[in-house]
């Protein structure tokens, strides 16, 4: 006798799920904590007639990431009650300076979860997993090619050299960045615009088409600190920050 | 909704991927493409219209955003 019959099949079980994917990034006081937690379940049916075998694959995973941030932390005082309900100690802690920037200085999260031909043991089958936190994890180049590898854990030759082209001019562009940015701030975070816009002016003097107004205002218009204007030429106008450059003088090259 | 949005017409192939693959790192969602041309309206924008072809007949068009 079955216990389960169901037109001449006992059906065990099919669960094919992603019972859970679960990406929290709480942003509490001077930390961030991400956590991912993966189930992939299969459980198939044996089919009592013929007596089709059963299988069963099970993939779970968890794994967590506590990043401290410069979010700054407020002052708090503790009072702690005596008997009498009358305060009886008092500490009080100093918080740390924010940044000024609150959620945004948090970490970023980046994760990717794949899983192909689970049924199968041939080549190409199986799950991966991969996961970069923090702001510097997920930008940086080595994230790039984490990312950009196939299931197989292989990239493609021709990615790899543009990549790793990629790569060498971003490394120069940054640094020229780090230059322009250091000569328009005098090393605050305050961005002397008349010392920006006189740079502006003298490579747009030399290419007028790679500097339209529109891109200058959108340089200058947004600038308020020093990084701000990173951000604005590094993701909007990073094609101008070798004219720029080139504009600076040889000392600060 | 996409925050940036950057579109770049290139007349080499390699240069055309080089970018595209800076502003992967960048974080940006790429796609490159060969086309014949390519038209650019901006002018709702207070840009201009361009339309725009190399002479070998293959532009490269990087649309990137993120």
């Amino acid at each position: 006798m079955h216990a389960i019959n169901i037109r001449g099949y006992v059906f065990l079980s099919l669960v094919f799920c992603i019972v859970a994917l679960l990406l929290a990034a709480c942003t509490n006081t001077g930390y961030v904590v991400a956590t991912t937690a993966t189930t992939i379940g299969v459980e198939i049916g044996q089919d009592q007639t013929t007596g089709a075998p059963s299988s069963v694959l099970g993939y779970k995973r968890a794994e967590g990431a506590f990043l401290p941030t410069n979010r700054g932390t407020a002052d708090k005082t503790t009072t702690t009650l005596g008997a009498d309900g009358k305060p009886a100690n008092t500490v009080q802690e100093n918080g740390v300076p924010t940044s000024g920037q609150g959620a945004r200085d948090s970490a970023n999260v980046l994760m990717e979860l794949h899983y192909k031909g689970i049924f199968s043991s041939g080549e190409g089958s199986g799950i991966y997993q991969r996961l970069a936190v923090g702001d510097i994890a997920v930008a940086q180049p080595g994230a790039a090619a984490m990312f950009a590898k196939d299931d197989a854990g292989k990239i493609d030759s021709n990615a790899a050299v543009y990549l790793a082209k990629a790569n060498t001019q971003l490394i120069k562009e940054n640094s020229q960045l780090d230059k322009i940015i250091g000569y328009v701030s005098s090393g605050s975070d305050t961005v002397d615009k008349a010392a920006l816009q006189t740079l502006l002016d003298a490579a747009k003097s030399k290419n007028q088409k790679a500097l339209s107004d529109s891109t200058v205002t959108s340089i200058t218009g947004a600038t308020g600190s020093g990084k701000t204007l990173r951000k604005n030429l590094s993701d909007i106008n990073f094609a101008v920050i070798p004219l720029l450059y080139a504009e600076l003088p040889a000392d600060k090259q | 909704m996409a925050d940036i949005y950057q579109v770049a017409v290139l007349k080499d192939e390699d240069a055309a991927n080089i970018l595209g693959a800076k502003l992967k790192i960048k974080g940006y969602a790429v796609a490159v493409e060969k086309v014949g041309t390519v038209v650019l309206d901006g002018l709702d924008l207070g840009g201009s219209h361009d339309t725009l072809a190399d002479v070998d007949g293959e532009t490269w068009i990087v649309i990137a955003s993120k």
